[in-house]
């Protein structure tokens, strides 16, 4: 397994520094055990966003669809599949898996022959589309939404219910890890290659030879399927699933993933790492101080970033900086 | 992966450790002499009207208290505070606010949001966590089924708010099994649970249920359900919509000139119904938590219209029951503290299940479930221009006016129906084909996909508003509104478009995407959330003996849209200006070298498309209903109205905008409201689609 080796020495230590701090915070900082839940939740968001967004060109703004019927599917199948709590999550969550991935497999036959624009404006509709379909379906709570089972209590205290923070948190912290190091396998073989030759130019891919549509379904898939189980973990997490607010919230975790994903720099490994981190503090800081103007705040944040950071902040460095990314200037004399 | 990535992220990750530290863990649920209280309210998005109210209620009960000496805890007077943060309306944010409060600023007594969605998204945090909670605006029913011992609730729970309506109309003479009831609610967990209520109460009797909608909590236009309404002919009309559903539904049944003997509502008081509609909300029933007209009365506020009064000084308005609930929420923590004598949670949580307590607001005792079953739910009747307790009983101020039906029920025929529902449908569909026309001159021209349409049209309704407002009369208002728009459009072009016009399509969606929420939330902090209408005070024009009616004010909307449309084409086609940007639109570059100064058009263009949707919004505004959330809707039909006429048909434009209003119209009616949104949108994916996959035979794609 060649392709997972950590030969670099200063991404080996980017890497010991984030595997640390991963461990540590939620020691360290128990209150903010659920901002850090949250984070790391954002990183699934620009991770996975960027597999089809930013590796092939596919502008999705609908991948909070698969999000949705991970949270439906997996608290779904905690609520009424009869499991005690522990089995019953991490069933939910394989569920939820598989679900989303099918989902992905099935809409990505007619989907993914749009292109361009097209593809962004018709994915962003079955994102809207799927939240008002889950909001009339009775089954699944309609409009009423759907609570998620309360995490047990430690029976010694005589509690109601138990702080399921610290599971969660490693959960998603652990969803976190398998996304990038999927990512970063997958860009490091030649399917990642076929992804980039897709973004390239995707007529003259296929005049090569590959398999263009099975190699497109596949990957938007693959991030359907580790979104379909940050949903699930998620679902848990907020406690409570609306339809439209939490679920297939488009206007809210829709549009973040893209943003992050850009603000990081898209197409690269670390871009979208990078940018779900600065918008979650950024956003975070805005909700502390900004009372009622953080939204406001957050537009101009976001036109900012579209119009001066169109390539990201990794982008821009890179443009800036080459010799920091390994790439040799030749200074002319 | 090299020196520079690694210096961000560890200074990134400093600067969160430094966050984290930043903020003092356990500030204190009491410090020094002061008891902080938690509360995530909606300051901003479709519930900050009520969110604004919940606080207000807060504050002047926290006011009061602390004017009065405090709370006494351990012989020590206490000063009351209230922490408070914004939720959005949104419950993924709620939940992380109860989360902060409890755990970063240490709050250990939390009072509740507004909705019973927020509420049941904050409910379990404060449960796994083991803090009380009492709430004054999550009234449904659901919350209190799920063993929660930590949550406890001042107001009446969803099964009882129309249920006396039902029970009325029981006692009108009528065998129960004849009389017809038509229900519309919407699709969130309060009136669901409300209609709950109602289904029990409507099985027991064996009334027959006629119309039984979802609203999608986003709908501008109720005329399909309210079509079907019509069909009916039902004995008694339920709605529940919070303040947007009722407002619309006295507007919409006016218009539409449906008669039911019956009709009752839940939030008129917070929609304003009889001061924005006067005569034609005569006779409406209204479920209340509380009216000032009651005769409750405590120690700190004095009777229930003391409380009105204190709270008409101060606001200037009189006050909504969400005011009065809140207000009493307060009221029942510093009851329980100085009870417990303690400020340990368990004791706190003990001290409130035993509160037995009166207020003006009426007497509270919780049950185990933690509901408030001492006082009873109230319903008004605007009688005369005023509300007028008619039930509980003993509470009521004025009989209930009952006419019954008059006359027979009329015949209506299929085609009058179907008449009627494409009619409307085309009506609104003129607005959409507007603000369709201009983003097919901006996709044309600049190759830009505004997603801030919606906004501009939003704006546009505001504009008029504030016109009319200031006097200017109702005619001029349309002009004014493009005109303003226009300028508003220039300037947005001069300070954002130009920059991304040569960027890929993707960068403008993005961009205008950030234009958009800056937009709406702009409107939010500066008109608030409600939502808004402006009476024309035309009449509802009828044909053929009343099957159809059709209200002026729509029509005169629809004819100036099309007439705006008109003047367009003539003016593309005719003008230099309009010349100037076909050139544009077809080849820029050769447009420049013929000396069109092109950044010019480019402006006069996004300016022109500004004015276009500012004139629709101004329509809007007269015969539907604006609030800043209006915005996407709007955007998405003007795109699906663009993918399917193509980019430069303005004939082609104004025919499949008036065929999308219609179509929709006729798909609420026939698959229940709930489906009229997702309909649009699997539309749109359908067509798009479809169309692809005819062209893919060709190895094509669209472009």
């Amino acid at each position: 397994m060649s392709f997972l080796a950590l030969k670099n020495p200063r991404e080996a230590s980017v890497m010991a520094a984030l595997t640390v701090g991963m461990v540590m915070a939620p020691f360290f900082f128990p209150q903010l055990l659920q901002q850090l839940t949250m984070l790391w939740l954002m990183v699934v968001f620009a991770l996975t966003w960027d597999m089809t967004g930013g590796q092939m060109g596919y502008n999705s703004f609908g991948n909070v669809l698969f999000f949705g019927i991970g949270a439906y599917a997996g608290v779904m199948v905690q609520r009424e599949a009869g499991f005690d709590y522990h089995t019953g999550f991490v069933v939910g969550v394989l569920a939820a898996t598989v679900l989303a991935g099918v989902v992905a497999m099935v809409l990505g036959i007619g989907m993914l022959g749009l292109r361009g624009h097209y593809f962004a404006i018709g994915t962003l509709g079955l994102g809207i589309a799927a939240g008002e379909l889950a909001g009339a379906w009775d089954l699944i709570g309609a409009g009423s939404g759907l609570t998620s089972p309360l995490y047990p209590a430690d029976a010694a205290h005589g509690r109601s219910a138990g702080d399921g923070g610290q599971f969660f948190y490693w959960w998603m912290a652990g969803l976190a890890v398998v996304c990038f190091w999927v990512s970063r396998a997958l860009y490091r073989t030649r399917f990642g290659l076929a992804l980039n030759a897709i973004r390239d130019d995707e007529d003259k891919a296929e005049a090569l030879g590959l398999p263009t549509t099975s190699i497109k379904i596949f990957a938007w898939s693959l991030s359907a399927c580790l979104l379909g189980a940050a949903g699930a973990i998620a679902g848990n997490v907020i406690g409570f699933i609306d339809p439209k607010d939490v679920a297939f919230a488009g206007a809210t975790f829709g549009v973040w993933m893209v943003l992050m994903a850009i603000l990081g720099g898209k197409g690269t490994l670390w871009g979208p790492v990078l940018g779900a981190v600065i918008f979650h503090l950024t956003q975070e800081l805005f909700w502390t101080y900004l009372l009622g103007w953080q939204r406001v705040a957050l537009g101009l944040f976001i036109i900012s970033i579209v119009v001066f950071f169109p390539e990201g902040i990794l982008g821009s460095l890179r443009t800036r900086f080459p010799a920091l990314f390994g790439v040799r200037v030749e200074e002319r004399s | 992966m090299r020196s520079g990535i690694y210096q961000i992220l560890m200074s990134i990750w400093a600067a969160l450790l430094f966050m984290g530290a930043g903020i003092p863990a356990a500030q204190a649920k009491v410090e020094g002499e002061t008891i902080y209280l938690g509360a995530a309210v909606s300051l901003t998005g479709k519930y900050s009207t009520n969110g604004e109210l919940t606080r207000r209620g807060y504050d002047m009960a926290v006011e009061k208290i602390n004017q009065n000496g405090g709370v006494l805890v351990n012989e020590v007077p206490y000063q009351l505070a209230v922490v408070y943060y914004d939720d959005e309306s949104t419950p993924a944010r709620g939940t992380q606010l109860a989360e902060r409060l409890i755990l970063q600023d240490g709050v250990r007594f939390m009072l509740g949001p507004y909705s019973s969605g927020l509420t049941k998204a904050m409910a379990p945090i404060t449960e796994r966590h083991q803090v009380p909670m009492v709430e004054a605006n999550g009234a449904s029913l659901s919350l209190f089924q799920n063993d929660y011992r930590y949550l406890f609730a001042v107001l009446s729970t969803t099964e009882q708010y129309l249920t006396s309506a039902v029970d009325f109309m029981d006692q009108q003479g009528k065998a129960a099994s004849d009389v017809k009831v038509a229900m519309a609610f919407e699709n969130d967990p309060f009136s669901q649970d409300v209609r709950a209520g109602v289904l029990e109460a409507l099985g027991k009797l064996g009334m027959q249920i006629v119309v039984d909608d979802k609203l999608p909590p986003e709908l501008d236009d109720m005329s399909s359900t309210l079509t079907k309404v019509k069909v009916t002919q039902p004995d008694l009309l339920l709605i529940s919509g919070h303040a947007r559903g009722a407002a619309l539904a006295v507007r919409q049944l006016d218009e539409m000139q449906i008669d039911v003997p019956m009709v009752a509502l839940t939030h008129c008081d917070a929609a304003q119904i009889i001061r924005k509609f006067g005569a034609r909300a005569e006779n409406i029933l209204c479920a209340a938590q509380w009216a000032s007209s009651l005769t409750y009365q405590d120690e700190l506020f004095g009777s229930a219209s003391d409380f009105a009064l204190a709270y008409e000084a101060q606001y200037d308005e009189p006050p909504a029951y969400q005011v009065a609930e809140s207000a009493a929420a307060v009221m029942i923590y510093a009851d329980a503290f100085a009870r417990a004598n303690s400020f340990d949670p368990t004791a706190v949580r003990d001290a409130l299940s035993a509160t037995v307590l009166e207020t003006f607001y009426g007497p509270v005792t919780f049950d185990a479930a933690g509901k408030n079953i001492a006082k009873p739910m109230v319903l008004m009747q605007v009688q005369d221009g005023a509300y007028r307790v008619v039930y509980p009983p003993a509470a009521a101020e004025a009989a209930l006016r009952y006419e019954g039906k008059v006359g027979e029920d009329a015949q209506l025929s299929y085609f009058g129906v179907g008449a009627d529902l494409v009619l409307n449908g085309m009506m609104i569909g003129a607005v959409f084909a507007l603000a369709a026309l201009g983003m097919a001159l901006v996709w044309g021209v600049l190759n830009i996909i505004n997603i801030a349409q919606g906004e501009f049209v939003m704006l546009g309704g505001f504009v008029a508003l504030t016109a009319v407002s200031l006097g200017v009369p109702l005619m001029l208002t349309v002009p004014l509104a493009a005109l303003v728009m226009f300028c508003v459009g220039w300037a947005v072009y001069r300070l954002v478009i130009f920059r991304i016009i040569e960027r890929d399509l993707f960068v403008s969606l993005l961009a205008t995407f950030g234009l958009s929420i800056l937009f709406q939330q702009l409107a939010n902090q500066v008109f608030g959330s409600d939502v808004r209408t402006l009476e024309t005070g035309l009449a509802t024009l009828n044909f053929a003996g009343g099957a159809l009616s059709i209200s002026a004010v729509k029509l005169v909307a629809f004819v100036l849209a099309i007439l705006i449309g008109v003047a367009l084409w003539a003016f593309l086609s005719r003008s230099r200006l309009g010349q100037a940007i076909r050139a544009t639109a077809q080849n820029a570059r050769a447009a420049r070298i013929l000396g069109i100064d092109t950044d010019k058009v480019y402006a006069a263009t996004f300016g022109l498309n500004a004015a276009l949707c500012g004139a629709a919004g101004s329509l809007v505004v007269m015969a539907w209903a604006v609030h800043p959330y209006i915005g996407l809707p709007y955007t998405v039909r003007s795109f699906l109205i663009v993918v399917v006429a193509g980019v430069g048909n303005v004939a082609g434009v104004v025919a499949a905008g008036l065929g999308l209003g219609a179509a929709e119209n006729v798909a609420g009616f026939l698959f229940g409201a709930e489906m009229q949104i997702a309909f649009v949108f699997i539309l749109m994916v359908g067509v798009l689609v479809w169309r692809n996959w005819r062209l893919q035979r060709r190895r094509e794609y669209l472009k």
